[in-house]
């Protein structure tokens, strides 16, 4: 940001004149955040027009009077600083942002910056150096906890894994929650690199990251965060979901046609965070007895005496003591490595300028091997040229190469095994890290003599599967900036933007044939093997052009835009599989069958466009109150042809208070705004749900994998769709209302800004389902009504501004968001989101988007326990039970920064309130008999509590039956127990830190480095959970960022604490 | 350059509306396919017949039983019904294969390409399609189904089957009707499907003669069903085709499965393609009717189990591990590549038998019965001699009886065992229909049953949840419930006889 502002300051500075020269000042200005070099910065003799400004590399001379006595240091943005100069002729500055960002310039829609005092909705901005600064692999992830009305979930801990970013709550019903994210004017993709549509389903998913973050996180300057649709109107349909736009670094013209470098490193540590929970009293077995080739830890109490164990391989056996294994888990998790290297080269001058970076990022996750990896490649070159007096060019370009590796999780498929899955079902006596060196066929972990059938070597799991993408992206845009006429400050802008990414990806589970004398053969299932290959390609291509002018008539000002905007967007996904390998030998291919590959799911091609006519109206008075009005047409698509077209109005008022009435102006008040803004946005359909189509035939059977498939014996057919088209779509219409209050007080000490909004959005899109009789199973159609409401507050507060070195800034942030469904189709009271019979999430007219069910326990009307007759376990409910929202009550962030001297602290906690979420992890503990609820009563033999059971009369008797030893897996196994797998959300997080230390000035004046730092960085450190969660990280989602993603997970990746430090370098 | 820009950008949208002009998906078909989905059609219609009915009515007619080590289908051999049991059929059936019905009846009635062959076999499948419907529910839409796109009707009134057999009857000889106006002379040319349209017919290749043989074929069903709830209706129907006696001589049957993933017989890909062990296994009522009269058919049904050759009595999947360990029970022989059978000739052989024995027609009851026999003993790779010469010559084990009463047991018998892997859920009709075998009010075998059709008894599952009523009939679909405001306010019993089940 302050480096974009430098255009403007730079002309201002120039009367420096020289007058009498009896004294000479010089030094250094840097920034007290990474101690690099700021240019730029007004320096001026208090009550004199005598400055100058610093040169690129910070430094400044200036001549001044004797009699002058303080030096002004300032620049927007930053904290003005006044300075004694006690005869002092070096004077070194650090300048620390200024919390409060008063009279700060932001960049709105369209990449119009504007100064934030004028704006009547919330808009809060990111530092590029905020988002580094806990050196995470996502950058997004940086922003969790730190603005408010913004919910960043880190997905896993797995290297490139997605984010999940929802901006005030969800806008919509299983339509994706993903705002929409804009570079430099340009918008860019965002979507899974998976082989979903949307995210990921929840059977088998592989994250391979979304496109989001291939961004290299070095070269952003700031990021803007729009919320309310008066802020995103500007991008219509796009903006739907919010919008997070990305300011990219420039070459700054103040380096006067020197070259600048910077280099920045990272080294990063990862750790397991969270492991499971488990009871420690019982070792493998099943029904209370011993076995040692079970799966389960529902075996005799731990004798912690060495047995024998395992399967007989060649006459021999091995031992073990039986006894609990504390670090079992933490054990066979490695320490996973990142290396973030980057080097940028950036220049400029009057004329132009331009900016190279190269960024290289390389991951290994904590699961050994390397099937948890990423590698990332991202060259960006940036520039801008002025041609004559009117015209200006910017030019950029950003390349990137990545390839990941990731693991799955959820459900099996073919009879291969989930590896997480695997590690949380091995009793807790057994070794995971002994397992590895399998291969040999006499090993005792080979999986032909593995001590389960049940169970396969988690080793092997890696070894046998493998899932990758390799993605190729290009992101180019290309601006001209026309300065037309400037009496009236006529500007003309033509902006098109490019965003291409192509990936490659594939599945493949190894076929695995068990010897016919292993002991497992018959048992444990032969592995038929699988290989699905992929090609996904998006494109979205983007025109804006826009021309403003404004004039000034007296205390008056009036600027207006009119601008039009296409955008071109396709996506082509293709997918080849087969179901049953014939090689054992690794061989992820095509040709490794003898069946025909299947042409599966995909959508090979989707395309939809829009375009756009805008204006926008800013009118000024006094300066002090601020109206601006803006329109905008948008034509879609995909909406029936003759109704395609649809209006967003916005309009927003920003009044300075503190300006406007003296009164309530006293020396301790710095400023308070209030604010007010309306807006309405509207979401398109998807692409071709208007019209009715014809498909290539496919029958779906009762139960899954019996579908058939054309062609068939050498003929193909067609089917007439099962989704009727429906010609009267119309939008989703957002109507969203939005007020807050800026206020900065005691020199700016204490900051405060709230907002307050309610958003109605109306017309909700939905696949219904149709009563299969009318031909069809489902129609797109608008149903429903949602709204969101909720309060934000931000608040910065410093308690010790500048007291011999010592700064300290507290910032805090509070969001609550309601969500509720008015209503849904005529007659239908839940829409099922995602999951399985039970649990499952639905979306519950008069309640949330988002709501767990599951099974409970079936009651009498007095509250007691209805158990079975003949066995006396509790009786599942026939249906779920409502166990509350998945979303979260409220989220709060604290920072704190401490700047002492050249030592900089930096240090975040994260916490959210309330919610639900599935643990599938929670449920394979729960059945293995590892979890510590399963320990109950010493697992005697029970009657469950208060319980009566039906008699042949229908009448209810008390129970005596007790659950015995060998039922207690039935027991908590069954249906009626399913609520046990959904836990809440909440969490405390230590979600980064990070020491600083900035080289003096004095050590680095003589050498070519003008900023060095070096520091120590952290984030997910410390993780705490209500007791009730005993599995897992309530982050870790198993659907990526679907509109699923609040779901759970489903044996998911655990979620890892990363650590290590970084080194930049400036010269 | 504000007027440069101005008008670059009004020419860049003057081409607004083909700009938009994209919601087309490039990878679906715009227009109709015609012909081309007649594969869809005939293969979405085998795969509920062949797929889920066949697995229901195999353990309700008790050929397949639940294994004891599995619980899979525990519910549907307990008679434990549950409003979505009938779901996937129902779909599959409506929104898949009778809505490209209309599809196809639309195009075969277009002016441009007009042709009625189209029209009979699309109205022959959809006529066969909707008896099984009312069959296995009772009531069904049928004249206000698949108006969703034309007419907005999302919510169609039911039909009983009462009211909608004749209805499908009408609709074959409107079918009929406008094939023989199409070709009144009987012009072989026209009386097959155009040569490169005739693979898309893998149930009869694209011969209308054969299509005609099974349009009667369908309608003598339908009557036969009628037989005892409306026999002037009846009569006047089975008077007609048998005044025409163009029957079925072939099976209708779709025999294009593969031993491929997603080209298998549906069955077969049910049971198999499941992550579990092994569910289905041999019913004891049928292996053992079957073995006591030593028929060659039994070994050609059930095979051995890798860890013995137990039989579990019907239902009876809470049998201990001590009694049937796991891998032990006899198993059926499912084929990757086993046709599904629509309908076969020995169906219509029995049904004609039936109607000699009843007086309504005047051939040979006998003659008709031992071909039906003896074709079923074919059809499953036994040799008609064997059953000619052991099983149905005098004083053979399915000698045809000589009183009527016995004659018509024989025929439920025979029919029964005929339709065993053969066509499931057509033999649990008949069983209801005919009441042979007979249902007994026990659990409890017979340790010594009598050899011959009079042995052959059906048991009560031995976790039944139905006392000792036994299953007719699925609950409406809970598909349909969920969406349609026309859906019957009251749920019919899953023991609730159909209307044309009175005796």
């Amino acid at each position: 940001m302050r480096k974009f502002l430098l255009f403007g300051f730079c002309f201002l500075l120039h009367l420096s004149v020289v007058w009498a020269q009896e004294q000479t000042v010089s030094g250094i200005v840097t920034d007290a955040q990474d101690g690099s070099p700021l240019p730029g910065v007004n320096v001026v003799v208090k009550g004199t027009a005598t400055g100058t400004v610093t040169d690129a590399s910070g430094s400044y001379r200036l001549s001044i009077p004797a009699s002058s006595t303080t030096l002004v240091f300032s620049f927007i943005g930053l904290v003005t600083q006044e300075v004694e100069i006690a005869s002092r002729s070096t004077i070194n500055l650090a300048m620390a942002q200024d919390v409060t960002q008063l009279g700060e310039v932001v960049v709105t829609a369209l990449g119009i910056s504007r100064e934030k005092r004028s704006l009547g909705y919330s808009i809060t901005n990111v530092n590029g150096t905020d988002l580094t600064k806990g050196t995470s692999s996502n950058f997004t992830s940086a922003l969790a906890g730190k603005i408010a009305g913004v919910q960043v979930t880190g997905g896993t801990g797995a290297p490139g894994s997605s984010t999940n970013v929802v901006l005030r709550g969800y806008a919509n019903i299983g339509r994706g929650t993903q705002p929409l994210y804009v570079i430099d004017g340009v918008p860019v993709t965002n979507t899974n690199q998976n082989y979903n549509t949307n995210g990921a389903d929840v059977n088998r998913t592989v994250d391979f990251g979304n496109g989001i973050n291939d961004i290299n996180a070095g070269d952003i300057e700031s990021m803007s965060v729009l919320r309310g649709s008066a802020a995103t109107a500007m991008y219509g349909s796009a903006g739907a979901n919010g919008v997070i736009m990305i300011t990219t670094k420039k070459g700054s013209k103040e380096l006067a046609g020197k070259p600048r470098v910077t280099i920045s490193s990272a080294t990063i540590f990862s750790s397991l965070l969270k492991k499971p929970g488990y009871q420690k009293s019982f070792g493998q077995g099943w029904d209370g007895k011993y076995a040692s080739e079970e799966n389960g830890s529902w075996g005799p109490r731990f004798t912690n005496d060495s047995r024998l164990w395992g399967n007989d391989v060649n006459g021999s056996q091995l031992y073990k003591d039986f006894s609990f294994l504390e670090d079992q888990v933490s054990d066979f998790y490695e320490i996973g490595t990142m290396y973030d290297n980057s080097i940028s080269v950036s220049s400029g001058n009057e004329d132009g300028s331009f900016y190279i970076s190269y960024n290289n990022v390389s991951s290994d996750g904590i699961v050994p091997r390397d099937k948890d990896s990423f590698s990332k490649n991202s060259f960006k070159f940036g520039a801008s040229r002025k041609m004559g007096k009117i015209l200006e060019l910017n030019a950029s370009f950003n390349y990137i190469n990545k390839e990941i590796n990731a693991l799955p999780t959820g459900q099996g498929q073919g009879g291969s095994a989930n590896l997480f899955d695997d590690i949380l079902q091995h009793p807790t006596d057994i070794s995971l890290v002994d397992m590895d060196g399998y291969r040999d066929p006499s090993a005792f972990q080979n999986p032909n003599n593995y001590f389960s059938p049940y169970l396969w070597n988690p080793y092997f799991t890696i070894d046998n599967t493998s899932n990758e993408a390799k993605i190729d992206r290009m992101i180019a845009s290309f601006t001209l900036n026309a300065d037309i006429y400037k009496p009236y400050n006529i500007k003309g802008t033509v902006r098109f933007g490019g965003d291409v990414q192509s990936t490659f990806g594939y599945n493949y589970d190894g076929k695995y044939t068990l010897d016919d004398n292993s002991v497992n053969k018959g048992t444990q299932d032969d592995i038929d093997g699988y290989y699905r290959e992929f090609q996904r390609v998006n494109r979205l291509y983007n025109l804006d052009g826009f021309i403003s002018g404004g004039h000034k008539f007296g205390n008056i000002s009036a600027n207006l835009m009119v601008g039009a905007n296409m955008e071109h967007n396709n996506q082509s996904l293709s997918m080849d599989e087969v179901k049953s390998l014939v090689l054992e030998q690794s061989f992820p291919n095509l040709a490794n069958t003898s069946a025909t590959p299947i042409v599966s799911g995909g959508f090979p091609y989707r395309m939809f466009r829009r375009q756009s006519l805008y204006s926008v109206l800013e009118l000024s008075f006094h300066d002090m109150l601020y109206v601006t009005g803006s329109l905008r047409k948008t034509w879609s698509s995909t909406l029936p042809k003759e109704n395609n077209s649809y209006f967003y109005p916005s309009v927003n008022a920003s009044f300075v208070l503190s300006d406007a009435i003296e009164a309530i102006n006293p020396s301790w008040v710095d400023f308070i705004k209030v604010r007010v803004g309306y807006g309405q946005s509207g979401n398109d359909a998807d692409p071709y749900v208007v019209n009715p189509v014809y498909v290539q035939g496919q029958v779906t059977g009762g139960i899954p994998f019996s579908d058939l498939t054309f062609p068939l014996g050498g003929v193909t057919g067609y089917e007439y769709a099962n989704v009727l088209g429906n010609p009267n779509l119309k939008p989703e219409i957002s109507s969203d209302f939005e007020t807050g209050l800026d206020v900065n007080l005691f020199q700016n000490r204490v900051g405060l800004d709230i907002t307050y909004y309610n958003k109605t959005t109306e017309g909700l899109l939905l696949q219904r389902t149709l009563a299969s009789s009318s031909g069809f199973d489902f129609i797109w159609d608008n149903v429903g009504k949602m709204t969101n409401n909720g309060i934000e507050i931000t608040a910065n507060f410093t308690p010790i501004r500048d007291l011999g070195g010592l700064t300290w800034q507290l910032g805090y942030k509070f969001d609550k968001n309601v969500n509720k469904v008015i209503n849904l189709t005529e007659g239908l009271d839940e829409v099922t989101i995602t999951g399985f019979v039970s649990p499952s999430v639905v979306a519950i007219k008069g309640k949330t988007v988002s709501h767990v069910k599951a099974f409970g326990t079936q009651k009498t009307p007095d509250g007691r326990v209805i158990v079975d007759s003949q066995t006396g376990r509790p009786l599942a409910t026939p249906e779920g039970v409502d166990l509350g929202s998945t979303l979260y009550d409220y989220t709060m962030g604290l920072t704190n920064t401490i700047t002492y001297k050249n030592f900089s602290l930096f240090f975040q906690f994260d916490y959210r309130h309330g919610g639900k979420f599935i643990s599938y992890s929670k449920q394979s503990t729960m059945w293995t008999g590892k979890d510590p609820l399963t320990a109950y009563n010493d697992r005697k033999p029970f009657v469950v509590p208060n319980s009566v059971y039906q008699d042949d009369e229908g009448n209810y008797v008390e129970n005596t039956i007790p659950i015995t030893t060998t039922d207690l897996n039935n027991y908590y196994t069954g249906e009626w127990n399913d609520q046990a797998y959904v836990l809440p959300k909440t969490f405390c997080k230590l979600r980064e830190v990070n020491l600083t230390y900035n080289l003096p000035q004095s050590l680095l004046s003589k050498s070519f480095i003008s900023s060095a730092s070096v520091s120590l960085v952290g984030n997910n450190l410390w993780l705490w959970t209500p007791p009730e969660n005993n599995v897992i990280d309530p982050e870790i989602t198993t659907a990526a960022n679907g509109s699923s993603a609040e779901f759970g997970e489903i044996r998911g990746y655990p979620s890892v604490r990363n650590y290590g430090f970084r080194v930049n370098l400036s010269f | 350059m504000s007027l440069t820009i101005a008008l670059s950008l009004s020419v860049l949208f003057s081409g607004c509306d083909s700009y938009l002009d994209v919601n087309d998906d490039p990878d679906a078909i715009q227009n109709n396919p015609g012909v081309f989905l007649l594969p869809s059609i005939e293969i979405s219609i085998g795969s509920v017949i062949g797929g889920t009915f066949a697995l229901h009515g195999s353990l309700w007619a008790q050929y397949y039983n639940q294994n004891n080590t599995a619980n899979q289908y525990r519910t549907i051999i307990d008679m434990d019904m549950r409003a979505n049991d009938g779901d996937n059929m129902w779909v599959e059936m409506y929104s898949s294969a009778l809505s490209d019905v209309q599809k196809l009846k639309e195009y075969s009635l277009a002016t441009e390409t007009y042709d009625p062959r189209l029209y009979l076999i699309a109205t022959v499948l959809e006529s066969y399609a909707f008896q099984i419907i009312f069959d296995a529910f009772g009531q069904a839409p049928y004249r206000q189904a698949f108006q969703g796109e034309h007419g907005n009707n999302y919510n169609p009134v039911f039909d009983d089957g009462e009211e909608g057999y004749p209805l499908l009857v009408e609709a074959i000889d409107e079918a009929l009707e406008r094939y023989y106006e199409f070709n009144p002379d009987g012009n072989s040319a026209l009386a097959v499907l155009p040569e490169d349209d005739r693979d898309k017919d893998f149930i009869f290749n694209g011969d209308i003669t054969s299509w005609i043989a099974f349009a009667n074929s369908v309608k003598l069903k339908i009557a036969m069903r009628s037989l005892d709830v409306d026999a002037a209706w009846a009569e006047g129907i089975i008077a007609a085709v048998e005044a025409e006696g163009n029957y079925l001589t072939t099976d209708a049957m779709l025999d294009i499965f593969q031993a491929e993933v997603n080209k298998e017989n549906p069955l077969f890909a049910q049971d198999q393609n499941l992550n579990t062990t092994i569910n289905l296994v041999a019913n004891r009522t049928l292996s053992e009717f079957l073995s006591n009269n030593g028929d060659p058919r039994e070994p050609l049904t059930y095979k051995a189990n890798t860890a013995g050759n137990n039989l579990l009595d019907h239902g009876d999947h809470r049998a201990t591990t001590a009694t049937n360990p796991p891998n032990s029970n006899r198993m059926p022989i499912l084929d990757a590549t086993r046709p599904v059978y629509l309908l076969t000739t020995s169906e219509i052989d029995f049904f004609r038998a039936e109607l000699a024995v009843k007086g309504l027609i005047t051939d040979d009851a006998q003659a008709l019965y031992d071909a039906a026999v003896k074709s079923a003993f074919t059809r499953v790779g036994a040799s008609a001699a064997t059953a000619e010469s052991n099983f149905l010559a005098a004083g053979m084990p399915y000698e045809f009886s000589s009183t009527a009463g016995d004659q018509l047991r024989d025929i439920g018998v025979q029919k029964w065992v005929a339709l065993a892997n053969v066509n499931p859920f057509e033999g649990f009709l008949e069983v209801n229909r005919l009441d042979f075998p007979q249902i007994a009010e026990t659990s409890t075998y017979d340790p010594n049953p009598p050899q011959g059709n009079v042995g052959a008894v059906l048991y009560l599952p031995k976790n039944t949840v139905l006392g000792t009523n036994y299953i007719r009939r699925y609950l409406l679909p809970e598909s349909e419930s969920v969406a349609n405001a026309n859906f019957p306010d009251a749920q019919t019993l899953a023991t609730q006889k159909l209307w044309w089940d009175v005796n």
